[in-house]
């Protein structure tokens, strides 16, 4: 086995990671202020994804465009989401919340499967033919190049929003001291709405990176959502950074599994790594 | 018999010490007081007895035997009962319902004499509402309603007095001394009424930032300078 | 809970059992189908029932030992084993597989325990998918079955059901019911009140999982057929928790209605417009998150008041 086939698994292992890692960072944010686990999440993505495609096929514009179209509409569409259904179940006692919210999301997330399913009732990718670039001997697609690129730029963005505007301070005070933020003016209502809009942006994104990589089918909703769930809970809930080392060490594993054992077991690779994930955090919130 | 011997317990939350060398003797059938501001360890010294935390460096032997990192259930069979600093009624459950669990430790009970212990704890007329809407003096008091019916050897009593007026504060004193007589049960009881403790109490241990800074009678403990110049400021010491 | 308390009850419920017990005489096969797939759903409900009325935990996993059972017995039966033979390793290997994830599942908390019990359908699913030489894969498995098993299913099921219901009141007022609800209730504190938390969850955990996993194989039975889709599918998995949250605390009368009513509804939909059943699946569960216990307005009040005679808060 010589090292170019490695490499090129690596690489696209990381764009995977990164592809993953947009998500999982929506998810990582959404978390932190509102302490939900959104398991509707995967199913905007793939929402996304089937819009956009749609969008595509029909007016052939390129995706980039098509993907700044679609996102803004996205972030619209979680913190619409917030608004009418989490906020209702926010408001829950605690014993109720957990359980109102655990089934809210998930029939919600049904519900855009079985929507996205109705729409294009099949398998869906996008293929763009592009010129490959060669580094001596690793030949590598220009198309992953730009996507890496993509997530690299989505990646300054997020830390430009999360560290200098207004909204970034008031979400980090929020998630710092709940009680504080709202005594020195920021509206926590708001800010979680504001929160879900760009966790569902950021998944809707990642989404549509998606399609460049491989065939979406219309019930990937829920296996993404574990995929993310899992990311987040081993790079540590709420941690950025966590998520994207995570999210890359999954895009790897998976990628590596993937071309080594089947494609099937690869999808297991997330799943198998959650239940650990959750076992180890149950029992770490045992006794100490 | 010494009922509960504590050697060198000590506890950490990351950085901060909690708990430092901290040692302990329960004799049977005694009630011993352990006061000491807020944040001294005592609630941490209780959780780690009863095996909610469980603690890093010590031993704690109860009836000469080590428990130090038992699984709670495990040391409550063993015959130990605890109440809680902010009562946890069990949710969902009847008054007489929550006397009834406790009591599985020992068998099954019949329903007049749980009935019984609702009645000493003034509880009879809220036997079958639902414990989460009790007021906080009756949740203190069932609290104690589910230790009687565990009849332990070993109890520990977190600040029952807090919260509670003279005339509750005495029928509980006399409650957990009616505990002593009828089932031998020694009790450590925590708070910093020390006054309302020194009733029930025979021995006093002061703790001050997680160490053991007295040990003896009332009058021992109260004149100690260590226990005064802690307790200076604080208007707890009362006569 | 009470049954059979009142005259009225016993009118009832000795109505509803002869009533069930013409209809195979009656009607069309069909009907019998019908009757048997809603049947296996609420065994299922309140198999996921016993599990979280009294403990507060969400097995969403509950379909996988209905799978399991499913499998299990179509793998035998396809062997030409026995049926009495394919029960046995079939109730076998539901048990194996329900107290070896009984052991992880238990020690996960509150929403972990929800998130991990979907993984783990998950899983089966990609198990079934990819394990050919046992599963079948995609395609399942096919069994013939003999002409009348649809009306011992029939039988068979509504017995189960009969006694799972009463088994549930029972262990409600047993002492190991007490135990479950006082972990439910504060977990903490039942601990220090000598109660063994996992133990008790792994137990109350495998008697559903028996129940769901039986549900199963009387599925295979009369069906003839288990793919994943059907043992391991959204359908499966989440109607029996819509009919068990949104039914809440059980009586008699309207939990059986209302389970005719979602199981019928959904009939129609999978025969009509399949995808629109995730939909409705969807609608239901978000209904049931928003407005638990409060959809049926069919149910009456008697029922949900205790021995005493007093509404428990939570029921």
């Amino acid at each position: 086995m010589t090292l170019a086939p490695l490499l090129e698994l690596l690489i696209f292992g990381i764009l995977l990671g990164g592809i993953y890692g947009l998500s999982a960072i929506g998810l990582s944010l959404i978390f932190g202020i509102a302490r939900v686990l959104n398991l509707a999440h995967g199913a905007f993505a793939v929402l996304a994804a089937a819009v956009s495609f749609v969008v595509i096929q029909a007016t052939g514009l390129n995706l980039l465009f098509v993907a700044m179209l679609v996102v803004p509409l996205f972030f619209v569409a979680g913190y619409v989401y917030e608004i009418l259904l989490i906020h209702r179940m926010l408001s829950f006692n605690r014993e109720r919340r957990i359980e109102a919210l655990i089934l809210g999301t998930l029939g919600f997330g049904l519900v855009t499967e079985s929507i996205v399913s109705i729409i294009i009732p099949r398998n869906f990718g996008v293929n763009y033919q592009f010129l490959p670039i060669s580094f001596g001997e690793i030949t590598v697609s220009t198309l992953r190049l730009l996507l890496l690129a993509v997530v690299a730029i989505t990646t300054v963005i997020l830390h430009f929003i999360v560290y200098k505007t207004w909204y970034g301070k008031a979400l980090r005070a929020t998630i710092d001291d709940a009680e504080t933020a709202q005594l020195m003016g920021i509206n926590f209502d708001r800010i979680t709405s504001i929160t879900f809009g760009l966790g569902t942006a950021l998944s809707a994104l990642g989404g549509i990176l998606l399609l460049l990589v491989f065939n979406i089918s219309p019930n990937m909703g829920f296996p993404i959502t574990l995929k993310v769930l899992a990311i987040i809970i081993l790079g540590g809930l709420g941690s950025i950074l966590g998520s994207l080392a995570a999210s890359i060490a999954l895009g790897i594993s998976e990628t590596f599994a993937g071309f080594f054992l089947d494609t099937a077991w690869s999808n297991s690779i997330s799943l198998v790594v959650l239940l650990v994930v959750v076992l180890i955090k149950s029992e770490g919130l045992l006794r100490r | 018999m010494q009922v509960l011997k504590i050697e060198n317990l000590s506890h950490a939350f990351g950085p901060l010490k909690v708990l430092e060398d901290v040692y302990l003797d329960l004799e049977d059938n005694t009630i011993t007081a352990i006061i000491g501001p807020n944040g001294s360890g005592k609630s941490t010294l209780f959780n780690l007895i009863s095996g909610t935390l469980r603690p890093q460096g010590g031993n704690i032997l109860f009836n000469g035997i080590n428990i130090a990192g038992f699984k709670p259930y495990v040391i409550a069979r063993r015959g130990l009962s605890r109440t809680f600093q902010d009562p946890q009624p069990l949710c969902g459950m009847t008054v007489l319902e929550n006397v009834k669990t406790a009591s599985l430790l020992n068998g099954t009970a019949s329903k007049e004499s749980l009935l019984r212990i609702l009645v000493q704890c003034s509880l009879e007329n809220e036997a079958d509402t639902d414990a989460a809407g009790l007021s906080f003096a009756k949740l203190r008091f069932l609290e104690l309603a589910r230790v009687m019916a565990m009849k332990p050897k070993l109890l520990l009593v977190d600040e029952p007095f807090s919260g509670l007026n003279t005339s509750e504060i005495e029928r509980m004193s006399n409650l957990l001394l009616r505990m002593r007589d009828e089932f031998g049960t020694s009790t450590l009881i925590s708070g910093h009424l020390v006054g309302h403790l020194a009733k029930v109490a025979k021995e006093f241990v002061a703790l001050h930032r997680g160490k053991v800074i007295a040990k003896g009678s009332f009058d021992e403990v109260r004149n100690n300078p260590a226990v005064i110049e802690t307790y200076l400021g604080e208007s707890n010491v009362e006569n | 809970m009470i049954i059979m308390k009142t005259a009225e009850d016993i009118v009832i419920a000795a109505l509803a059992l002869a009533t069930m017990s013409a209809v195979p005489f009656v009607s069309s096969s069909y009907i019998v189908f019908l009757l048997n797939g809603i049947m296996v759903l609420a065994l299922c409900s309140l198999s996921f029932n016993l599990v979280y009325a009294d403990t507060g935990y969400m097995n969403l996993g509950n379909s996988v030992p209905f799978g399991v059972g499913a499998y299990a017995f179509a793998f035998a039966l396809s062997h030409n084993w026995s049926a009495t033979l394919a029960v046995v390793v079939s109730i076998l290997a539901i048990l194996f597989f329900s107290a070896l994830s009984g052991i992880f599942i238990v020690r996960l908390k509150g929403a972990y325990y929800a998130i991990g019990t979907l993984a783990l359908v998950l899983f089966a699913q990609a198990l079934a998918y990819n394990l050919g030489w046992l599963t079948g894969g995609y395609q399942g498995i096919i069994v013939n079955v003999a002409g009348g098993s649809a009306y011992s299913a029939y039988y068979i099921l509504a017995f189960l059901n009969a006694v799972l219901l009463l088994l549930t009141a029972a262990i409600r007022k047993s002492s190991f019911g007490y135990r479950m609800r006082s972990i439910k209730g504060n977990e903490i504190v039942a601990s220090t009140l000598g109660i063994n938390a996992a133990v008790n969850k792994v137990i109350v955990l495998i008697i559903g999982s028996l129940f769901a996993g039986i549900a199963g194989i009387l599925s295979t039975s009369y069906n003839g057929f288990v793919t994943s889709e059907s043992s391991f599918g959204i359908s499966i998995t989440f109607l029996p928790v819509i009919m068990a949250i949104l039914l809440g605390s059980f009586s008699i009368v309207a939990p059986l209605i209302g389970v005719t009513i979602v199981a019928l509804a959904s009939e129609i939909f999978v025969t009509t417009i399949p995808q629109l059943t995730d939909f409705m699946l969807g609608i239901l569960l978000i209904l049931a998150a928003l407005y638990p216990k409060n959809l049926i307005v069919l149910k009456n009040s008697r029922f949900l008041k205790n021995k005493s005679g007093v509404r428990s808060a939570s029921s």
